[in-house]
């Protein structure tokens, strides 16, 4: 695997970036001179070069913006730039890209909060930056999967959606005071954004799940030509599903990508409804299972929990026979089921929007 | 199927050794002294002239390694000149065409061994065998390592447009918190090796990193250079510089193929296609589409006028900046936007035209990109301003955005179709390029400022 990857060549094409001139490099190199330690050091500069590099993108162009420049303290991750009202903070990418951004809590939520995040491509060698996508601070929140330990809301780097093009259109058209009218959503919302499994079976996918790129899958059908999603899913089936699980017709399922320990891996849900009780309820069927020519981490776990309990945890051991870890639960309409999916080793889990089942609501 | 074929070495490539000629071209120079050797040492391998010398290779190194012969070495520069050849090529092929180089403007750079015996200077192929770690990669892995990272050849690639970050970049960048991910869920290493790695980094950044960040008046920062033998000293003054170098060299690159997997698994940092992204996905209409075509034919007539004023006022305000700053590139880029809407000439075609070396250079001076935002948002303002009260019903910042994405469809249209076709160079005819709003008025504006030839 290693030699194989060494014959990728690793170049980028510098057509769209934005040089810093000598002297605003040194400015930032003097606002992180005070910084003791080497990584928090190197982290300001970065910094430092990113929200010069913002300020010089947007002059680069012919609107005029109204911009107060930093103060000269040392940049840290809720250092910000004001442009137009805005209050407009940096994530970082380096040369060796982030797997996830993490963004302090209070930056979000405090008194001081950053309206505007921008995810800002940092070539330090060069005297360069990117501007590569942006997020209101107010999504931030729901698009979190996870708030660490150290209170930070952490998001995927595909979180932020807003192209540079649409960012210089919403510094300069949109007051940012008007953004935020519904900043009530806090933390609380974090791990409550629900997906709405139900809605499959009326072949739609709602919001969160667009939000969390889940794709809907067709019907499962016992004959095919392609090797669709849909067939790898029954090749799953065929393969670990226990005699007695019985899978109804009517079920649909979907699935999302996601990485863990830089492992691409998939993960499809099946759900279906179940009316053989007097109280209506609905089955969750999780499969985890690694990317075409990957294999799972040994230690990666996969639990789901309702509101208060772990209602069922796997662990992927090591020299294990299986490719996929799998996990089903059952409940009632009105109950939620939230899935996390933990690194080997790890204590944090990756945590993803829980499921829900309203088949009925639009 | 390119990767396969990398890995493995023809025998007689140990004494044949690929030299530049007069005319920059490789040329293969068969080595007598080394086939000789190589008969006498190792009779087998040179006579079944094997696909796979990895073993031949293995006892090479061992010889060499062991302070035994220079020969052994010999052999090894010459099957080291043949990767660095190789890499070369897949440089051109995959890059050469768009960037504009060819081999001839690489290989002076990496294939520089003549053959003869060591004196004061070293070879590159020389530099590569003394830096290889035998285990973790195959020696040709690391010589085409080697070559794509070569400074000056590097150098080279960025005048074309093209970056590659360097290893000292890299080491740069990670912090030692990393490394337990990187090299132990990655490249699963053991904890020994990752311990080492860390204390290796800490040692690194103390030095690099510090004079890195020294301020030294009139000092030009650019591209990171190899650590010199003092710093590498200030590394570790236990071991050889040259050991060092090779650990240090060794640690980056497997941070960097984490740095390939990463980016490989995510559109936003693959940047190398700078063309293909001027599309506006066509939707189904919503609400906010139908509400946008009511906003957008209630001022239609106001729409083309303001279009007018707003493209006229962004070319003024862009010839300002670009005059004030005394740049050449004021009248290259009037001259490039017209030859690109009004002639519909592609950018490779262009780039001559307006004295720059390739396409990437005329893709970086047009902005295209950020001039048509600049232009969308003039427009904008100036709708903002004839029309106040009914653009304030429009003002939430969905339905902003929908006005806005609508704005740019209408801007785009023609470009996106322009930009497609200059990528396959074809030229547009006249009358077909003055159907798009956005040229026409463009074409018109430039027009208007005589700056049509």
């Amino acid at each position: 695997m290693v030699s194989l990857l060494s014959t990728r060549p690793d170049f980028s094409s510098l057509a769209e970036v934005t040089v810093l001139p000598e002297p605003v490099i040194e400015q930032a190199i003097r606002r992180c001179q005070g910084v003791t330690d080497s990584d928090a050091q190197w982290d300001c500069y970065l910094r430092s070069l990113a929200l010069m590099g913002v300020r010089h993108w947007l002059e680069a162009g012919s609107i005029s913006f109204n911009l107060r420049v930093p103060d000269p303290r040392p940049a840290t991750p809720t250092s910000v730039l004001q442009v137009n009202g805005w209050r407009v903070g940096v994530a970082i990418v380096s040369s060796l890209p982030p797997g996830s951004i993490a963004i302090p809590q209070l930056a979000v939520e405090g008194d001081t909060i950053v309206d505007l995040w921008l995810l800002v491509e940092v070539q330090e060698e060069l005297g360069q930056i990117r501007v590569l996508q942006g997020l209101e601070g107010r999504h931030i929140p729901t698009r979190a999967t996870v708030l660490n330990p150290a209170g930070e809301f952490v998001l995927p780097l595909m979180a932020f959606t807003l192209p540079p093009e649409r960012i210089l259109f919403y510094l300069s058209h949109l007051p940012a005071s008007a953004a935020p009218a519904d900043r009530q959503l806090g933390s609380q919302t974090l791990g409550r954004a629900v997906i709405n499994a139900g809605r499959w079976l009326n072949n739609q996918l709602d919001d969160v799940a667009q939000q969390f790129a889940w794709t809907l899958l067709d019907p499962l059908t016992p004959a095919s030509e392609l090797r669709s999603p849909t067939q790898e899913l029954e090749a799953i089936l065929q393969e670990v599903k226990p005699p007695s699980l019985v899978i109804p017709p009517r079920a649909r399922a979907a699935f999302t990508e996601v990485s863990i320990a830089a492992v691409p891996l998939r993960l499809y849900a099946l759900i279906w409804s179940v009316l053989e009780a007097a109280t209506p309820e609905w089955s969750l069927l999780v499969f985890l299972g690694p990317s075409p020519g990957e294999m799972l981490p040994a230690g990666l776990r996969l639990r789901i929990r309702d509101e208060t309990t772990v209602l069922v945890e796997e662990t992927f051991a090591a020299h294990s026979e299986a490719t996929y870890l799998y996990a089903q639960v059952l409940g009632r309409w009105d109950e939620t089921f939230a899935l996390d999916i933990f690194p080997p080793q790890a204590t944090a889990p990756l945590t993803l929007p829980a499921f829900g089942f309203q088949p009925e609501a639009s | 199927m390119i990767a396969l074929w990398f890995e493995f070495m023809n025998v007689s490539d140990y004494w044949h050794l690929q030299k530049l000629d007069s005319t920059g071209q490789s040329r293969r120079q068969r080595l007598d002294a080394a086939h000789l050797w190589l008969q006498q040492q190792a009779p087998t391998a040179v006579a079944e002239n094997d696909d796979d010398s990895r073993l031949l290779q293995a006892r090479l190194l061992r010889d060499w390694q062991q302070g035994e012969t220079v020969l052994a070495l010999l052999c090894l520069r010459c099957a080291v000149s043949h990767a660095i050849l190789r890499a070369c090529f897949q440089l051109v092929s995959q890059f050469g065409d768009y960037y504009q180089f060819c081999s001839a403007d690489l290989l002076p750079f990496v294939l520089d061994d003549e053959g003869k015996p060591l004196g004061t200077y070293r070879p590159f192929g020389v530099h590569i065998i003394e830096t290889y770690t035998p285990g973790r990669a195959s020696l040709e892995s690391w010589a085409a390592h080697l070559a794509r990272n070569h400074s000056e050849l590097n150098q080279f690639l960025i005048e074309q447009g093209l970056y590659r970050v360097s290893d000292w970049a890299i080491l740069n960048d990670t912090s030692t918190g990393q490394l337990p991910k990187i090299l132990g869920e990655f490249h699963r290493l053991t904890e020994a090796e990752i311990a080492a790695a860390a204390t290796l980094l800490e040692r690194y950044h103390a030095v690099y990193r510090r004079d890195r960040l020294q301020l030294s008046p009139g000092r030009q920062r650019g591209r990171c250079q190899v650590p010199s033998d003092r710093q590498l000293q200030a590394i570790n003054a236990a071991v050889p510089p040259r050991t060092v170098l090779g650990q240090l060299r060794q640690l980056a690159y497997w941070l960097r193929q984490y740095r390939i997997h990463v980016r490989g698994g995510n559109p936003l940092l693959e940047p190398l296609d700078p063309q293909d992204d001027s599309a506006v996905p066509a939707s189904a209409p919503s609400d906010s589409d139908l509400q946008q075509d009511d906003f957008l034919q209630t001022y239609r007539q106001q729409f083309d006028e303001s279009l007018a004023v707003a493209m006229t006022a962004t070319l003024q305000v862009y010839c300002d900046k670009l005059g004030r700053k005394k740049l050449p590139q004021g009248d290259a880029w009037l001259k490039a936007l017209y030859l690109f809407h009004c002639e519909g000439e592609g950018m490779k075609a262009i780039a001559p035209k307006v004295g720059l070396p390739n396409q990437v250079a005329v893709t970086r001076l047009m902005n295209l990109k950020r001039f048509r935002a600049d232009v969308c948002s003039a427009l904008l303002t100036r709708l903002q301003a004839q029309v106040p009260d009914t653009v304030r019903q429009f003002t939430s910042p969905e339905q902003l955005q929908a006005v806005g994405d609508r704005l740019d469809a209408l801007l785009s249209e023609e470009v996106t179709r322009l930009i497609d076709e200059a990528e396959s160079e074809a030229k547009i005819p006249h009358n077909r390029t003055a159907n798009s709003r956005f040229a026409r008025q463009l074409c018109a504006s430039l027009h208007h400022r005589a700056i049509v030839p």
